[in-house]
């Protein structure tokens, strides 16, 4: 028997070895199954396992996912907005250190300094508030860098390449994930315990 | 058909056989490879249910027998699967 029939063998519980192991051994040195019956057996393992799980995993499952399910039709989209303000004024290096004092700023994705010019890349996540910030946040850079002009040759800006997406947080989608596995782990043991396989039923036809 | 634990009381109709022997049976009359692990999962629920029965031996080849609940439980299964053929042979017939 090779090492990977005895590793698929390991994932039937004890009892149950107990009880047929040395009989489904005797097969498998009978018969000699490739690698597509190794992993009948593993899945005939994991079946078993399934089927002797207890009630409260099999409950409290059911609740993760439901919980999942809901908590990802109820979350609002976050909505992201990335652009990149290019700032050009009289000279906006003494401006530098006090635009990295504002938060919005201070979380942006790329800052340069060349000369009289400055780019910076900003990116705002809060929800519906996402636009407003943006915006709050262009209004920060030039008031800030107006400070350090003579006020005779205002600052100029162009946004670029302004992007918005909207998408439910990572959180929330690792939540789902789990939730999901969670749905199908509960059906398969629902199925394991009234019928043996079930789901995977599908595979050995 | 691919119904295992049905394939397995068929192939115990007529005679004690063990794990193996069931495995070469069931290819032969239906023409069905049963896995290893999808048999004796099959012939623990079928034992669990009472259908099957384990035979004393000495080997680890060990012989299951059909039961008269299992042989029920057959009789019944083959007498709802019986129409169904008729009916589809005779309609694959007209068509």
């Amino acid at each position: 028997m090779t090492r990977l029939m005895r590793l698929a063998l390991r994932l039937y519980p004890r009892s149950w070895r107990q009880r047929y192991g040395a009989e489904l051994e005797a097969l498998i040195e009978d018969s000699q199954p490739g690698w597509r019956g190794a992993i009948d057996i593993a899945r005939g393992g994991v079946a078993m396992r399934l089927r002797s799980a207890p009630a409260i995993l099999l409950l409290g499952t059911l609740a993760g996912a439901a919980t999942g399910s809901a908590l990802y039709v109820w979350s609002p989209l976050v909505h992201t907005t990335t652009s990149i303000v290019e700032v050009t004024g009289p000279d906006l290096r003494m401006a530098y250190p006090e635009l990295l004092a504002y938060p919005h700023i201070r979380g942006a994705l790329a800052i340069r300094v060349d000369g009289s010019a400055l780019a910076i890349t900003t990116s705002a996540a809060e929800g519906r508030l996402a636009r407003t910030n943006n915006e709050r946040v262009l209004k920060e850079i030039i008031d800030t860098s107006n400070q350090y002009t003579d006020g005779n040759q205002p600052v100029s800006y162009r946004v670029t390449s302004r992007r918005d997406t909207f998408r439910k947080s990572r959180r929330v989608t690792t939540i789902v994930v789990c939730s999901t596995l969670g749905l199908l782990l509960a059906g398969s043991t629902l199925a394991a315990r009234r019928a043996g396989p079930g789901p995977f039923s599908l595979l050995s036809r | 058909m691919s119904n295992p634990a049905l394939l397995i009381l068929a192939s115990l109709a007529d005679g004690d056989k063990h794990g193996y022997a069931m495995m070469v049976d069931i290819r032969g009359f239906a023409g069905v490879d049963l896995g290893p692990g999808t048999l004796y999962g099959a012939i623990t629920r079928l034992e669990e249910r009472g259908l099957v029965r384990p035979m004393a031996s000495d080997d680890r080849r060990r012989p299951y027998r059909l039961t008269a609940a299992g042989r029920a439980h057959l009789k019944d299964a083959l007498a709802a699967l019986e129409p169904i053929v008729r009916v589809g042979t005779r309609r694959l017939r007209r068509a």
